[in-house]
C-alpha cells in the first residue's frame, strides 16, 4: 500500500510538471522597447569600435561592471572621446601599422567589452586597482579622469594596463608560448610577491620619490628572479602580461639597460668605476675612514708617514669591500636578466610566428607615440 | 483506499488550475508598467522644477557643505553646477580642491529595491570623491589618502514637488550622505564666488571689526551663548548656557551669498529652532527668523560662554558638562570642530614653560594714588634654593593705551626691564630677554579678553584684579569661575 502511495505522488507530481505550464502560454511581459541613441559619444564609439571591432565601450556608468565593495566614480563625458582616440592611437593603431598581421590581429581578438572608469578602484582595504581582464573578454581601464597625454605618468600607467590585460586575452585565447611557464617555475610565489616590492633609496637609505610625491620602484628583487615586476612573480600568466607590457610601453634603451643582461667586460668594468670612486672620494664617509685608521695609527706612536699610509689602507680596503658587493650585486641581477631575455626572445618568436606581429617594431610606433604625445603633438 | 481518490482528486484540481491561459495581475497594471510609472513620476517632480534644485554638499560627516544646483530634463539629462571647494592642507593654506565645475551629463531614475536617481557621467559628486587629504600612518607619520565619500548614486528617499531628499546609496557605516534639495530661484544660479567669499570672511573674522566673539540673543529670552565657526571646514559650533549646564553643539553649514545655513537645524529650546541666518552688513550682525523667533548674531568681545580648553589638543573632552561630538578617528580634521577663535585665543598660551598664569593688576581709577596698573607674572618649576620649586611673582608696570569695555590693550612700559633688575630675588633667575615672547603677545593689538575680580590685600583694602584668560595655563579649569563670572556681570 505505501508503494502504491509512492507510485501515485510520483505519477502525480510528473504529470505537473509537464502540465502544469503550456509553453504556448504567452508570459505576461513586455519587452523593453531599445531605443538607440543620439548621444554624440555614443555615436563616435559605435562608428569607431562598435561597427569596426564588435567592441562595446561601457563609459556610463552601470554598477554591474563593478563590485558594490568598491569605490569609484563614472568618467567625466569631457575625457571619454578623448581616452577612445587613445585607445585607438596607443594600442589599436600600432598594431594596424606594425604589419598585416598585426592589424588582422587586433580585429580577431580585440575585447568586446572596455570599460571606463573615472577614479582608482579602490578596495575596502585602501589598496588600488588599475585595471583587470576578465575571461578574455573585456578590459576595465581606470583614472580616465586624470586624462593627460602629456603626463608620461599617467600615459604609461594607462597603456601599460591596455597591453597587460590584452595580454591575458592572447595567452587566454591562445595559450602560453610553449615552455614559457617552465623557464620560471620555481620563482613564481602567488600572493607573496608583494614580498618583493621594492624601492630606490639614496645612499643615506631614503625612498627616492618621483615629483608627485610617489615612490619609485626598484624592480631588482624580481629581476633577479628572472621577472621583470614584483607582479610578475605571482605565476606564468602575470609574467608573461608585465614582460609584453613592459617592452612595449618602455623606451628602448632603458628596457635594455633594466632588464636585458650585459657582458662580464662591463661588469668588471661597473666594480672598477665604484672602485675608482671611492679611492677618490672625498665624501664624509671615506674621510672618516681615512682619520679613523690615521688616528688609530698615531696613538699607536706611528710616523705620519705610517699613519698617512694606514688611512690609505683603510680606504682601499673598504673600495674592494664596496666593489665585491657591486660585483655580487650584479651578477645577481644579470643571472635573472639573461632569464629575462630568454623568455623575451622565446615571447617576440611567438608573436610573430603565430600573428606576424613584430613586437619590436610595435613597441617602436607606441614608443614614437609617447614621445610624440609628450611634445604635445599628435 | 479513500486516501488515494482524495491525492488523485486534490492533485488534478492543482494540476489543472495552476496555469489558466492569462495571468491576471493582483494590481491593475503590470509589474514593469508600475516600475516604469513611479520611475516617470519621480522624474517629472525633479524635471518640473522650471529654475532646478538647490542642495548642499560634502561627501563626509566632519565637514559642512557647500552649493549645488542641478536642473533636470524629463530626456533624462541634468546641468550641475557647483561652488568652489577650498579647503587648507595641513599647513593651514588654502587650496581649490574642486573647481567651479558646471557639467551637463545623463542621468537615470531606476527602481531595483529602492528607486534610485544615478548620474551617470563624472561631475562635482565624483570631484568629492578624488579629494585626497593627509591621514595619520602608523607610525606616526602620514600619507594622502582618499577623502572618503564622493556618491553619485542616490536613493530617493522622498520626492515632492518643493523638496526632494536623497541618500547615498553605497555610503557604508552610519553616516549616510543626504542631499536635501529645495527649489531653486533663478538668481541662484548666478554663483557669485566673490560674494561667497566676502560672506566667509565676514563669518570667519566679522566684517567691520576684530571682535573675536559672536554672541548670540533670542528676543525676548534670558539666552547666553556664542557662535564658534570654522569656516574653511564649514562648521560651526552654538556653545550656550541651559539651565547651567554648557551645551555645545556642533552643526554642519553651508555659506550661502546672503549668510549661512545650517544642514540640520538646531532646536535651543521648545520655541528656537534655527536653521538659516542672513548676514546685515550695516549693523554687522545675522539675524534669523526661523519658526518666527528672532535670533541675532552679534560680533562681542564677550564671549557668550568660555570654558577651556574646549576640546585639548589631543581631542579629549572637557568635563562631563560638555556636550559635544568629536571623532577622534579623523584628528587630522579636528580643526574642523575646534573654532579659529579658540586658536586666537591660544597663540597668546606659546609663553615660556615655565609660566603659570598671569595675574593683571588694574589701577583702581578711584584712587589714582594706589598701586600702578602691572603685570605679574607667576612662574613655576623654577628651582630656587634652598626651596626648591615655588611660584616667582615678576611685577611689570604697564601702560593701558585702549579700553573698551572688557578688551584692552596694553602697552609695557620702557622701564619693564628694570622691573626684572629689581626684584632682587630673582634677578639671577629671570632673563629680561625671556620676557620677549611676552612682549610680543601684550602688544599685540587685538588685546584680551579680562577676567575682572575684587581681592583683599593683607591690610582688608580690597582691589581689583583682571585676569587675561588667554594667556591661562592649559591645565586650568576656569567653567565655574566663568559660570560664576557670567551671572555677576549680567
Amino acid at each position: 500500500m505505501k508503494i502504491n502511495n509512492k507510485i501515485l505522488f510520483m505519477f502525480l507530481a510528473v504529470l505537473t510538471l509537464f502540465t502544469s505550464c503550456d509553453k504556448d502560454d504567452e508570459l505576461n511581459y513586455e519587452k523593453r522597447e531599445i531605443v538607440e541613441s543620439t548621444d554624440e559619444i555614443d555615436l563616435f564609439m559605435k562608428d569607431h569600435f562598435l561597427d569596426k571591432y564588435n567592441c562595446a565601450i561601457r563609459w556610463k556608468w552601470d554598477d554591474k561592471f563593478v563590485a558594490i565593495d568598491y569605490y569609484v566614480s563614472p568618467p567625466m563625458r569631457e575625457v571619454v572621446i578623448k581616452t577612445a582616440e587613445m585607445v585607438e592611437d596607443f594600442w589599436v593603431n600600432p598594431f594596424i601599422e606594425s604589419s598585416e598581421g598585426g592589424k588582422a590581429f587586433i580585429e580577431k581578438n580585440f575585447p568586446p567589452e572596455i570599460v571606463f572608469i573615472g577614479s582608482e578602484i579602490l578596495n575596502q582595504n585602501g589598496t588600488e586597482t588599475l585595471g583587470f581582464a576578465e575571461a578574455g573578454v573585456r578590459i576595465t581601464l581606470t583614472e580616465v579622469n586624470q586624462f593627460d597625454l602629456k603626463d608620461e605618468k599617467w600615459l604609461k600607467t594607462q597603456l601599460h594596463t591596455i597591453h597587460h590585460e590584452f595580454t591575458h586575452i592572447v595567452h587566454q585565447t591562445y595559450k602560453l608560448p610553449n615552455g614559457f611557464e617552465k623557464i620560471s617555475g620555481s620563482f613564481y610565489s602567488g600572493n607573496s610577491w608583494t614580498t618583493l616590492v621594492d624601492y630606490q633609496k639614496n645612499a643615506k637609505g631614503e625612498v627616492l620619490r618621483d615629483e608627485d610625491g610617489e615612490p619609485i620602484f626598484d624592480h631588482s628583487p624580481a629581476i633577479k628572479r628572472g621577472v621583470t615586476t614584483a607582479y610578475g612573480t605571482t605565476n606564468e600568466f602575470e609574467d608573461f602580461a608585465e614582460l609584453v607590457s613592459n617592452f612595449i610601453i618602455t623606451d628602448a634603451d632603458e628596457f635594455n639597460d633594466t632588464y636585458l643582461p650585459v657582458s662580464d667586460a662591463e661588469i668588471q668594468e661597473a666594480v672598477l668605476k665604484v672602485y675608482n670612486e671611492i679611492i677618490a672620494a672625498t665624501t664624509e664617509e671615506v674621510i672618516t675612514i681615512k682619520m679613523e685608521a690615521f688616528y688609530a695609527a698615531y696613538l699607536e706612536g706611528k710616523s705620519i708617514e705610517e699613519c698617512q699610509a694606514a688611512g690609505d689602507k683603510a680606504v682601499s680596503e673598504y673600495a674592494i669591500k664596496k666593489s665585491v658587493e657591486k660585483s655580487d650585486e650584479l651578477r645577481a641581477l644579470n643571472s635573472g636578466k639573461i632569464i629575462i631575455k630568454e623568455k623575451l626572445e622565446m615571447t617576440k618568436a611567438y608573436y610573430q610566428n603565430n600573428f606576424d606581429v613584430d613586437l619590436e617594431n610595435l613597441r617602436d610606433i607606441v614608443q614614437e607615440r609617447i614621445v610624440n604625445a609628450q611634445k604635445g603633438e599628435e | 483506499m479513500k486516501n488515494i481518490f482524495s491525492f488523485v482528486l486534490l492533485s488534478l484540481v492543482i494540476t489543472f488550475s495552476a496555469c489558466t491561459d492569462e495571468f491576471e495581475n493582483t494590481f491593475d497594471k503590470s509589474l514593469e508598467e508600475r516600475v516604469a510609472e513611479l520611475n516617470t513620476n519621480q522624474v517629472d517632480i525633479l524635471a518640473d522644477a522650471e529654475y532646478g534644485w538647490i542642495g548642499y554638499y560634502s561627501s563626509v560627516e566632519t565637514m559642512g557643505a557647500w552649493p549645488v544646483l542641478m536642473n533636470f530634463t524629463k530626456d533624462g539629462w541634468v546641468k550641475i553646477k557647483n561652488q568652489i571647494v577650498e579647503i587648507p592642507d595641513e599647513y593651514g593654506k588654502l587650496f581649490t580642491v574642486i573647481p567651479g565645475l558646471s557639467n551637463e551629463l545623463s542621468y537615470n531614475v531606476n527602481t531595483t529595491q529602492t528607486t534610485n536617481l544615478v548620474f551617470e557621467s563624472g561631475c562635482v559628486f565624483n570631484a568629492w570623491h578624488a579629494i585626497k587629504v593627509n591621514k595619520p600612518t602608523a607610525n606616526g607619520g602620514s600619507v594622502a589618502a582618499p577623502l572618503g565619500g564622493g556618491e553619485f548614486q542616490f536613493i530617493i528617499k522622498s520626492a515632492k514637488p518643493d523638496c526632494v531628499i536623497l541618500e547615498s546609496l553605497t555610503d557604508k557605516g552610519e553616516f549616510k550622505t543626504e542631499l536635501i534639495l529645495r527649489k531653486a530661484k533663478e538668481e541662484d544660479w548666478f554663483f557669485d564666488q566673490d560674494k561667497t567669499a566676502e560672506m566667509k570672511r565676514v563669518l570667519t573674522d566679522g566684517a567691520t571689526s576684530d571682535k573675536y566673539f559672536r554672541a548670540i540673543s533670542i528676543e525676548g529670552k534670558d539666552f547666553q551663548g556664542h557662535l564658534r565657526v570654522d569656516s574653511d571646514f564649514r562648521m560651526a559650533t552654538f556653545d550656550y548656557l541651559d539651565k547651567d549646564v554648557i551645551k555645545s553643539i556642533p552643526r554642519r553649514i553651508a555659506i550661502t551669498n546672503d549668510g549661512f545655513v545650517l544642514m540640520d537645524s538646531l532646536r535651543i529650546d521648545e520655541t528656537t529652532q534655527v536653521a538659516k541666518f542672513i548676514y546685515n552688513q550695516e549693523n554687522d550682525t545675522y539675524t534669523s527668523e526661523d519658526n518666527g523667533v528672532k535670533t541675532k548674531i552679534e560680533y562681542s568681545n564677550r564671549p557668550g560662554i568660555i570654558y577651556f580648553p574646549f576640546v585639548d589638543e589631543w581631542g579629549t573632552k572637557n568635563g562631563e558638562n560638555v556636550d559635544c561630538t568629536m571623532d577622534y578617528s579623523v584628528w587630522n580634521l579636528y580643526n574642523g570642530i575646534v573654532s579659529n577663535d579658540f586658536y586666537k585665543l591660544c597663540k597668546t598660551v606659546a609663553l615660556s614653560d615655565g609660566l603659570r598664569n598671569i595675574d593683571f593688576y588694574m589701577n583702581n581709577e578711584k584712587n589714582p594714588s594706589g598701586s600702578p596698573t602691572t603685570i605679574t607674572l607667576k612662574y613655576n618649576k623654577l628651582v630656587l634654593p634652598p626651596f626648591g620649586y615655588r611660584n616667582i611673582n615678576v611685577d611689570i608696570p604697564v601702560e593701558v593705551i585702549r579700553k573698551e569695555k572688557t578688551s584692552v590693550t596694553f602697552k609695557l612700559k620702557d622701564d619693564y626691564r628694570k622691573a626684572f633688575e629689581a626684584d632682587i630675588e630673582n634677578v639671577e633667575l629671570i632673563d629680561p630677554e625671556s620676557a620677549s615672547e611676552l612682549i610680543e603677545v601684550l602688544t599685540d593689538e587685538q588685546g584680551f579678553y579680562l577676567l575682572p575680580d575684587i581681592y583683599q590685600s593683607g591690610s582688608g583694602e580690597p582691589y581689583q584684579v583682571v585676569l587675561l584668560i588667554s594667556v591661562a595655563n592649559p591645565e586650568i579649569r576656569f567653567v565655574t569661575e566663568y559660570l560664576e563670572f557670567l551671572k555677576s556681570t549680567k
